[in-house]
């Protein structure tokens, strides 16, 4: 028997910021209860606002604790306790975890800004602030928290709120699939996470992410390595599930059968960030051995998806395979040990994403309202809102959206002094930085010239050229006429988030991020560009992508192109569902069958030893009544035969009766005197 | 005086049995009325102790381990050749019976309030009802193997009548299987107490039959060492806190440890180990003696599957925590991979078997064979995290289970179908249920927030554990456990979209216009233990911090004995 | 003195013309004679039989009694005779069969 290792982590007392941190957590927990519970009963209006504004307050104090905090502070409670072993759940505010908590609020303010006015005559509206507040409250969790347990909790819970949301039109088919879809890749992919926890346990003692930290770097505990790099790849691998890294990302495009807003925290601040944020917080724990799995992966991811936006149709999706290609990027920063610029790069693609999300739901959001006046006409339009191929146009009707939308759309594709290029630049020059990367560093290069490519075909379709939908359906040339730039509420956001985007909000150097002075430094950004090469040789490849895609967009056959095999390939997620199909899930359904045919196989054979035994019992009873009773009876029945052979002879007359006697009696006489003789 | 309650906690259903049969009642929900009020204090009690009770360290199944003690002498029954038959009545509690004593509590309390649904014979329904609530909090205080299986029969009897009698359309066969098959666990049992009486003396109990003040324990003990005590004279009791005494054994019996009697090449003490288990394990139930548990769920009454989930189940799991590892723990680590493997191929199985159903009811029967695995490989795994998992499972689950079975049973109720396939979208019509529905399943399948994550994860890193410190459960094994997991989910959500979510529309043999949301009282009650599921999934230090020194406890003795 | 085997062999005829008059006739009347026959057969016996006992006369004693017994018996079956012919409407033997179980 081992003595087993636990580390009983010592209680530290929270600070006055972590009431406050402890109080930002709380603030959605009692929206989601409130909100919940009301439901109907109170007005759509006051719903939002009360929602809002305690985003908006959350927000506020983040922005305090995020100033106030200076060295790491640290506060641990006593979770439950089994005897004398204690469960701790720690918080750790450094500078780090409160500007994750600033960006996360200040995204979340935006998007419940903009659904006040985007969901307010949608259908189910009672539950959606709710939802929102309990996706929320789960991200900040992940955030805060030091220990991996309580991060794992949280980390599921990120994932009930995805199933609710991308749900959230539950009426719809493709919805409910969806979300099952999105929850399913989760969960399998949580059980490495799971399996990573109980090692963690049962190797250090402790799931304490600052204990852990210090156990590992004095090695003062001995962990084989098999063991250590197992729960490295474990880690790694349920990040791949919810942060949509090849193979697990299939869910995401799917998941934007969500409202747009939710698609926009979801890509931007909650749920595919939790990834890359707990492998920044556990990247002590990645051990060298297998860093190039995550490069590798990253790279893999940001180039497939890439493709796969080149030939979308779909507004949203189109924006899902650009997140999942970005997370690539971030996936290969943490690979490469420069978790500085992934976190640099996760903040700032929070911020465009959210932006592309609620700019792009604002044009779907006017080609919604146009399908819903047409109903009003009784004019059933049958078409997806969200086709690129029908929009066209915007920039003149939503000048506002259009601008929005052109400067997020430039920090991503990376045009100098918009954040993107800073970051991305980054990520690049610490992949050039090391040889063996050579490949996923022209890959990560690749994917810079496709990004720009297929982004600036989403801006040709969607603002630029005709309305198209008016083109096909002429009854829609009246509405045509009344498009006009939406309500305050959805533009106020819009324009906060395209400002975020300018490079000088983080740097004053436009090309070095060196200088981080807004977000307060929350890790040293190391590796910035240091050649000149490098953002000229990206810059280049951008501007290559854009203009290709300008001269190839006017041209492109819309309807009617041809579909080369490779491309129905890409459109299928690169068959990856299928082989899911045929791996998991069909054996999982077999493997049910069969094991319901051996249940009733077991049951058969409990049913046979209940026949057997009422069979023996019928055999004992047959032994029973044949046997033991049918020697009786045939007793019974000879003495019968024998009297009434005898009492034929007699007729019922006396004197027959007479003679009888007498000769009986003669005949004893005989004997009698015969014997005497 | 403290023991004044665990009295009445135990024997008031007698009474109002009693005040039940006398009385003629004709008013319609009186008999209802007397059950739920019965069953309300036994809760408040239940209660009462729970909150009283102060964790405290004692060696396992020592006096002082107990807490709440109530010892009368019964009766000593001479037995010539086998000696004496000391019988007590010795009801207490400690850690591990008080966690299930609340459970019990409440999962009676809601079995009695969502027994509106029996219409007929209403008189013996709550009859064999109350005696429920009499021998399943007993089975859990006995201290005394023989009132532990008086208690233990007592409790098959009425479950018996309550599935054969008030079930659904296969009852007489689910009530049957159930019936043989937990009598063929309890006839096991038996044979193994008996084996047990003949195996060990008591002591303590010869001390105080005697009555000398000369007399004391390590005499007696000397005495039987130099074999001056005949066994014809030895006082045997089969109190629990005797028999788990390694110095209790009679030298040269068959259960000696030095002893080498052997058949078929396993001591004899394996065989009566294995005779135990399989008897706890057919209550548990485990595969494969798990068959009788999705007809009798299926054919049961709502209230009676709530009980029969929520605490029969769980007896099972009590029996080998309290008796089984104790009394043969040197047996139960030799066999604790063969036993861990029993309970994730119970896991995996159960999960994919559940897949396949399309009735509600046998697909959540299934889920409670997976769920109950957990608490095998728990058990198995000894140590602390592993056995505070698997205690904690036992009550999470017994919460969990019956909230689905009630849940199920709200459905049967209205449309009298309980086929998944035949509804779609019922969130349109049935809105309060579906998020009641939706909590219960996401419990069930594990989310944390909700106390089945807790059990779920403890046992697992408790097994992961074992590996490490016994070297006994293979990582791989736990591993294979974790598919459960995704299975789970799987079947749960894809229930969820199909019956939940998507347009409103039932199959034709469905009366749309039955399908009303929940009344009053069945969100009052579902609403009552949706709140527990959370409550405990929160803070689990509530019951946890409570019972957490009876694990570690527990875990020393497995430590010490194996040694 | 009369030879004994004389009282015997007289006793005889009588018993024999009695049983067949009680084995051969249908009338139950002639039955009746014929038990009487029989009956008187046996007193001849018994009187030969006591010759030489003049101080206890029991052969002429038992006699006696026999007469008596004969005559109530011949009550009796007188009776019975009268009973059966009320009820069966009868007294021809052939066609009294009442006392045939089946």
């Amino acid at each position: 028997m081992n003595p087993l290792q636990h580390t009983d982590p010592m209680l530290l007392p929270a600070h006055f910021l972590h009431s406050v941190a402890l109080t930002i957590f709380f603030l959605p927990v009692l929206t989601f209860v409130i909100l919940f519970f009301t439901g109907k009963h109170i007005s759509t209006s006051w719903r939002s606002w009360l929602a809002t504004s305690v985003v908006g307050l959350m927000f506020i104090l983040s922005l305090y604790v995020h100033l106030s905090v200076d060295v790491p502070i640290i506060a641990r409670w006593s979770w439950f306790s089994m005897g004398t072993l204690h469960m701790t759940s720690g918080m750790v505010l450094s500078s780090f975890t409160t500007s994750m908590l600033v960006v996360v609020t200040a995204i979340a303010l935006m998007v419940h800004l903009y659904s006040m006015e985007y969901m307010k005559d949608r259908r189910n509206h009672s539950k959606f602030f709710p939802y929102l507040a309990l996706f929320i409250s789960a991200m900040i969790g992940i955030i805060l928290s030091d220990s991996l347990f309580n991060i794992f909790i949280f980390w599921e819970l990120v994932g009930l709120a995805s199933y609710l949301l991308i749900g959230f039109w539950y009426q719809k088919k493709e919805a409910a699939a969806a979300a099952k879809k999105a929850f399913l890749y989760n969960k399998a992919a949580d059980t490495a996470f799971v399996i990573a926890l109980g090692l963690i346990f049962t190797y250090y003692g402790t799931t304490e992410l600052t204990l852990l930290r210090t156990l590992i770097s004095s090695s003062s505990i001995l962990v084989p390595t098999g063991i250590a790099i197992s729960i490295a790849v474990l880690l790694v691998l349920s990040t791949f599930g919810k942060s949509a890294q090849f193979p697990f990302y299939v869910w995401l495009p799917d998941a934007m059968e969500g409202p747009t807003p939710v698609s926009a925290l979801l890509h931007a601040a909650t749920m595919v960030a939790a990834g890359i944020l707990v492998l920044i917080k556990c990247d002590f724990l990645l051990v060298e051995q297998m860093r190039w799995v995550l490069v590798w992966t990253g790279a893999i991811t940001a180039l497939l998806a890439a493709i796969q936006a080149i030939r979308c149709y779909d507004s949203k999706k189109i924006l899902a395979f650009s997140t999942v290609s970005q997370i690539g990027y971030m996936m290969m920063a943490i690979g490469t040990g420069n978790t500085s610029a992934a976190y640099f790069h996760l903040g700032t693609h929070a911020f465009f994403k959210a932006g592309l999300f609620l700019s792009v739901g604002a044009v779907i959001h006017t080609m919604h309202h146009i399908q819903q006046n047409s109903f009003k006409n009784k004019i059933y339009l049958e078409v997806d809102t969200l086709d690129i191929r029908l929009m066209g146009g915007f920039r003149k009707t939503m000048p506002i959206a259009f601008y929005a939308y052109v400067a997020c759309y430039a920090a991503l594709i990376g045009i100098p002094f918009f954040t993107g290029f800073l970051s991305k630049e980054t990520i690049l020059a610490s992949l050039l930085q090391n040889p063996t990367y050579s490949i996923p560093f022209g890959m990560a290069l690749t994917t810079v010239g496709i990004t720009a490519y297929y982004m600036t075909r989403q801006l040709y379709w969607m603002f630029l050229g005709d309305f198209r939908l008016a083109a096909l359906y002429p009854s829609c040339k009246e509405e045509q006429r009344k498009i006009k730039e939406n309500h305050w509420l959805i533009n106020i956001p819009l324009i906060v988030l395209a400002c975020t985007t300018l490079s000088f909000f983080v740097s004053f150097h436009p090309f070095h991020a060196s200088d981080i002075h807004w977000m307060k430094a929350p890790l040293p950004i190391v590796g910035g560009s240091t050649s000149i090469y490098l953002p000229i040789a990206s810059i280049s490849i951008t501007l290559i992508g854009v203009l290709l895609a300008w001269s190839m967009a006017s041209k492109e056959q819309l309807y009617n192109w041809k579909q080369y095999w490779f491309w129905t390939f890409v459109q299928q997620n690169y068959g990856i569902e299928k082989a899911v199909q045929f791996v998991f899930i069909i054996p999982s359904f077999l493997i049910a069958r069969g094991l319901t045919y051996l249940d009733k196989i077991i049951d058969m054979w409990v049913n046979a030893q209940a026949y057997l035994a009422v069979l023996l019992a019928h055999i004992v009873y047959a032994i029973d009544r044949f046997l033991i009773e049918g020697v009786l009876k045939g007793i019974v029945f000879l003495i019968r035969i024998v009297g009434s052979s005898f009492r034929s002879l007699i007729q019922g007359q006396v004197q027959s009766y007479i003679s009888t006697t007498l000769i009986v009696l003669a005949l004893m006489f005989w004997w009698y005197l015969r014997q005497l003789h | 005086m403290e023991s004044f309650g665990l009295t009445i906690l135990l024997w008031l259903p007698l009474l109002s049995l009693l005040v039940l049969l006398v009385g003629k009642y004709h008013q319609p929900g009186t008999l209802r009325t007397i059950t739920i009020v019965t069953t309300a204090i036994q809760l408040i009690i239940a209660v009462l102790l729970f909150i009283q009770m102060v964790p405290e360290y004692f060696p396992l199944h020592t006096s002082d381990s107990f807490v709440y003690k109530d010892f009368h002498p019964w009766f000593t029954l001479p037995l010539g050749q086998l000696g004496y038959l000391s019988v007590n009545y010795f009801v207490a509690v400690d850690g591990l019976t008080i966690s299930l004593l609340l459970l019990s509590s409440i999962v009676l309390f809601v079995g009695a309030l969502v027994s509106h649904t029996i219409q007929f014979q209403e008189k013996g329904y709550y009859a064999l009802y109350l005696l429920l609530c009499i021998s399943i909090p007993g089975c859990f205080v006995a201290q005394d193997l023989f009132l532990f299986f008086l208690f233990f029969e007592f409790m098959l009897l009425p479950m018996y009548f309550l599935i054969g009698i008030w079930g659904g359309v296969n009852k007489e066969y689910a009530a049957i299987k159930f019936f043989i098959y937990t009598l063929v666990g309890s006839l096991l049992i038996l044979v193994s107490f008996i084996i047990l009486y003949a195996s060990t003396y008591s002591p303590t109990e010869m001390v105080r039959l005697s009555g000398h003040s000369d007399i004391t324990v390590q005499s007696i003990q000397q005495a039987v060492m130099d074999k001056t005590i005949t066994t014809s004279d030895m006082v045997r009791s089969l109190s629990i806190q005797d028999v788990t005494k390694p110095t209790n054994i009679v030298p040269g019996s068959w259960l000696d440890p030095a002893s080498t009697t052997q058949w078929l090449g396993i001591s004899a003490r394996m065989w009566v180990f294995i005779a135990l288990l399989i008897g706890f394990i057919i209550k548990l139930p485990a595969i494969p003696f798990h068959t009788w548990l999705p007809d009798a769920h299926v054919e049961a009454p709502t209230a009676v599957s709530v009980v029969l989930a929520g605490i029969l189940l769980k007896i099972g799991g009590y029996g080998l925590i309290r008796i089984v590892w104790p009394i043969f723990p040197v047996e139960a680590m030799q066999a604790s991979t063969v036993i861990a493997i029993i309970g994730v191929v119970s896991i995996v199985y159960a999960a994919y078997v559940a897949l396949a159903q399309d009735d509600l009811k046998k697909m959540i029967a299934y889920s409670s064979v997976s769920h109950m695995g957990f608490v095998l490989l728990g058990i198995a795994s000894g140590t602390v995290e592993g056995i505070s998992g698997a205690v904690y499972q036992l009550f999470s689950h017994g919460l969990i289970s019956a909230l689905l079975f009630i849940l199920v049973g709200i459905l049967y109720e209205r449309t009298h179908d309980r086929s998944i396939a035949h509804y779609k979208g019922l969130l349109n019509k049935m809105p309060a249920f579906t998020v009641v529905v939706t909590i219960a399943f996401f419990a069930s399948l594990g989310l944390p927030g909700m106390s089945g994550f807790i059990a779920e994860i403890l046992v697992l890193i408790g097994a992961f554990q074992a590996s490490q410190v016994y070297s006994t459960i293979p990582i791989g094994v736990t591993i294979v456990a974790t598919i459960g997991l995704v299975v789970t989910a799987g079947y749960y959500l894809w229930t969820l979209q199909r019956m939940f979510f998507g347009k409103f529309s039932v199959h034709t043999s469905v009366d749309a216009h039955t399908l009303q949301d929940l009344t009053l009282m069945e969100k009052v009650v579902t609403y009552l233990l949706c709140g527990l599921v959370i409550l405990f999934g929160v803070l689990p230090s509530v019951l946890l911090d409570t019972i957490g020194p009876w694990m570690q406890t527990w875990v020393q003795f497995l430590q010490q004995s194996i040694q | 003195m009369i030879p004994i085997t004389l009282y015997f062999i007289v006793g005889a005829v009588l018993f024999a013309i009695g049983t067949t008059i009680v084995l051969v006739r249908r009338n139950v009347l002639f039955v009746l004679m014929g038990i009487e026959l029989i009956l008187n057969a046996a007193s001849i016996n018994f009187v030969g039989a006591s010759q030489g006992d003049y101080i206890k006369l029991s052969g002429q004693m038992m006699t006696l009694l026999i007469i008596v017994i004969a005559a109530c018996e011949a009550v009796v079956a007188l009776a019975i005779i009268m009973v059966l012919f009320k009820k069966a409407g009868s007294v021809d033997l052939m066609e009294l069969k009442k006392l045939k179980e089946f």
